[in-house]
């Protein structure tokens, strides 16, 4: 299929949940955030489904997402009649240092929260969404993708979507968003690390050089 | 919208062009006769007011379309973080070939510019540009220096980019000894122009094109030709002894008020300069055809004290003569009706205004508020960073800080009163729709109290605490 338009795209991404619906029938659920990736992708099931959404949601609560995402997840979750299951990692978050080691805290609070989901409540297969254009390395992904621990798959129906189409879908059919999206924020994640900038991120590489660089443009422009 | 639907989006930035100096503001020399008659086909907002006085927080405001405090103090250097959108990023994504043409070293190589000229060059070719780009990853990636150079000699080879290494040390050599992009800036405002024609020719009819320029001439050192001299006609020595010194200087030793004039009036020539440079420009848009296709905003980034308030430069306060810039907008053909906007408009309004025009679908942030669309309530601008104190530390480590050399920041009202909040604590309010210059602070006068006490709490609201910032 030749996707050039979005509602191409969307008659894609919703054959891939067609798909993943009769497949994996009672043993599926829908990682939402509360970003606009997950919630288009909750949208679109909610539409595939003539209005319901009749799949389980989870939730991975971090407890330091921004105060905004919890008002949007409760709010939602309450308009859709959503089967909301949010989950953490209590004892995690007794262990660790909130983002002190980026690497661990992801894991420790997200990954391991999803493996341990998977397991509770016996699904097979799990709703994301992601995207191609989000990361080089997502480039080779797949619409179903398995994983190893715990098995189960991955479904990702709005893989072909790009950032503008997912705002285009979101604007055609009036699909409700966070409202820090309107602080000028592009992606959501905790608190902590979307303030200070993408996790992982070498501060180096990032702050100290421009910093230099920065000084001595002032110094010759007569301002030190 | 459709790409070959899309206008052209050209934004110039002339660096500390001050409204107040501009006779399309009312200035009693023709310093921008151009700039009329650009106005007289677009719109032009007569109460436009820059985000912060100075060059970095200005510039991010106008890519991201937020407020300095919005984008953090943490905010690394020059660069929109990452968790925003710039503007070049986005009209990319929707199929702009996006240019950044920059005579400032401290605008910064926002992301989204598909090629980015920076502080002048020789060359025109974007290839050249695009290879300066796309090797800067090596100095990020490695501190040893055999390192860097398998790098670099990696993709010169891979890339068969074989005359790069010659033209990057042309460029080098051309930079050293024929630029100085803070003294000799005329040249560098002509071939700024020039390369945005030989774009627009080769990318008209091909893709939509998104060209930013920022331009020095009215940056210190004033510095326009000699030949421009309708204003002030001295000798190039007369300018060297000018050219010794620098803003500090005139707070640290009491500069002469007759040279101070003749600096004043050279500012003002190299107004003039810019602004004929400009209108030639809008001339070409107009003899090539693309002129009712094309969405070309004029503005500055901030303004220049010159004696005002006893201040030379940018470096401190808030005042209009500083924050009030000049904004003219050539809308595409059919799109507005030429005339004058009285509405409240901020540098950083450009943002949502530009992607109002190409019908982005992306959420608009909220401190952007389309010149299309309803106008805003308030104003504000932020002052946080004190480098002009810094910099006289550094000359004179016991010099006393005068009141102004602190931080502050602004509210301005759609009634036009504004409130500048000092960092220590001091106020001023100024009823600007009858002392637009500032001269009568009525903070202390019983019957604004209750202005000044809701004015406060909608900037605290909207900036936070003035702790926060500092």
């Amino acid at each position: 299929m030749d996707l050039q338009s979005l509602e191409d795209k969307v008659k894609k991404s919703q054959a891939v949940l067609q798909e993943a619906l009769e497949r994996f029938s009672g043993h599926i659920a829908l990682a939402w955030t509360g970003g606009k990736d997950s919630t288009t992708t909750l949208h679109l099931v909610k539409e595939l489904c003539g209005g319901q959404v009749p799949i389980p949601v989870l939730n991975i609560d971090t407890s330091v997402k921004f105060k905004e995402i919890y008002e949007f997840r409760d709010r939602i979750a309450a308009e859709w009649g959503l089967d909301l299951r949010i989950e953490r990692n209590e004892e995690a978050l007794q262990e660790i240092t909130i983002a002190e080691d980026k690497a661990e805290c992801c894991f420790r609070l997200k990954a391991e929260v999803i493996a341990r989901s998977m397991t509770k409540y016996g699904w097979q297969a799990l709703i994301t969404g992601m995207r191609w254009d989000e990361h080089p390395d997502r480039g080779k992904d797949e619409y179903f993708i398995h994983y190893e621990t715990p098995p189960h798959y991955r479904v990702q129906p709005i893989l072909h979507f790009s950032e503008l189409d997912v705002w285009s879908y979101i604007r055609s059919r009036n699909v409700p968003f966070c409202s820090l999206y309107q602080r000028g924020y592009r992606s959501l994640g905790c608190e902590p690390c979307t303030k200070t900038g993408m996790p992982g991120r070498s501060e180096r590489a990032g702050r100290d050089q421009t910093k230099e660089e920065i000084m001595k443009r002032l110094r010759a422009m007569g301002y030190f | 919208m459709a790409s070959d639907h899309l206008p052209h989006i050209i934004l110039v930035v002339l660096d500390t062009a001050a409204a107040k100096r501009c006779s399309v503001y009312g200035h009693t020399r023709p310093t921008t006769p151009g700039l009329e008659r650009l106005a007289q086909e677009g719109v032009l907002y007569r109460f436009g007011f820059a985000t912060s006085p100075w060059t970095i927080p200005s510039h991010l405001s106008l890519f991201s379309g937020l407020y300095p405090s919005e984008l953090g103090s943490e905010s690394p250097g020059n660069q929109v973080p990452e968790v925003f959108h710039t503007l070049p990023e986005i009209l990319q994504q929707l199929g702009y070939h996006t240019v950044g043409i920059s005579c400032n070293g401290l605008v910064g190589h926002q992301r989204g510019f598909d090629v980015y000229y920076d502080m002048d060059t020789p060359f025109f070719s974007e290839g050249y540009h695009r290879d300066k780009l796309n090797t800067k990853f090596i100095k990020r990636a490695t501190d040893k220096e055999i390192g860097r150079l398998w790098l670099f000699l990696k993709y010169i080879v891979q890339g068969k980019r074989f005359l790069f290494p010659f033209k990057n040390v042309a460029e080098r050599l051309y930079k050293k000894y024929c630029v100085d992009l803070y003294y000799k800036t005329s040249g560098a405002t002509q071939r700024s122009f020039r390369i945005a024609q030989y774009l627009i020719k080769k990318y008209h009819g091909q893709k939509p094109l998104f060209l930013f320029l920022n331009l020095m001439e009215t940056h210190w050192k004033y510095n326009p030709p000699v030949s421009f001299n309708n204003f002030i006609n001295i000798s190039i020595q007369e300018r060297q002894e000018l050219f010794q010194y620098d803003h500090q200087d005139f707070y640290i030793q009491a500069l002469p008020p007759e040279m101070m004039a003749k600096i004043y009036l050279l500012y003002e020539q190299g107004l003039y300069f810019l602004d004929q440079k400009l209108f030639d420009f809008y001339r070409f848009l107009e003899a090539q055809g693309v002129k009712d296709r094309t969405l070309l905003a004029v503005t500055a980034d901030h303004g220049e004290s010159l004696g005002e308030h006893g201040l030379w430069g940018h470096m401190f306060g808030l005042y209009n003569e500083v924050l009030q810039i000049p904004l003219v907008v050539k809308y595409p053909g059919g799109l507005t009706t030429p005339g004058e906007s009285r509405r409240l408009a901020q540098l950083n309004d450009l943002f949502a205004t530009i992607l109002e025009v190409v019908d982005s679908p992306l959420p608009l942030p909220a401190s952007s508020r389309s010149l299309l669309s309803a106008g805003r309530e308030y104003a504000f601008a932020e002052h946080y960073q004190n480098i002009g104190l810094q910099a006289i530390h550094k000359r004179v480590p016991d010099f006393q800080p005068r009141p102004f050399m602190q931080p502050c920041r602004c509210v301005i009202d759609n009634k036009l009163f504004k409130l500048i909040e000092w960092a220590d604590g001091n106020l001023e309010l100024y009823d600007l729709s009858d002392d637009f210059w500032e001269s009568r602070n009525l903070s202390q006068v019983p019957d604004q109290t209750s202005r000044v006490r809701a004015l406060q709490s909608i900037m605290r609201e909207k900036l936070g605490a003035f702790g926060e910032n500092t």
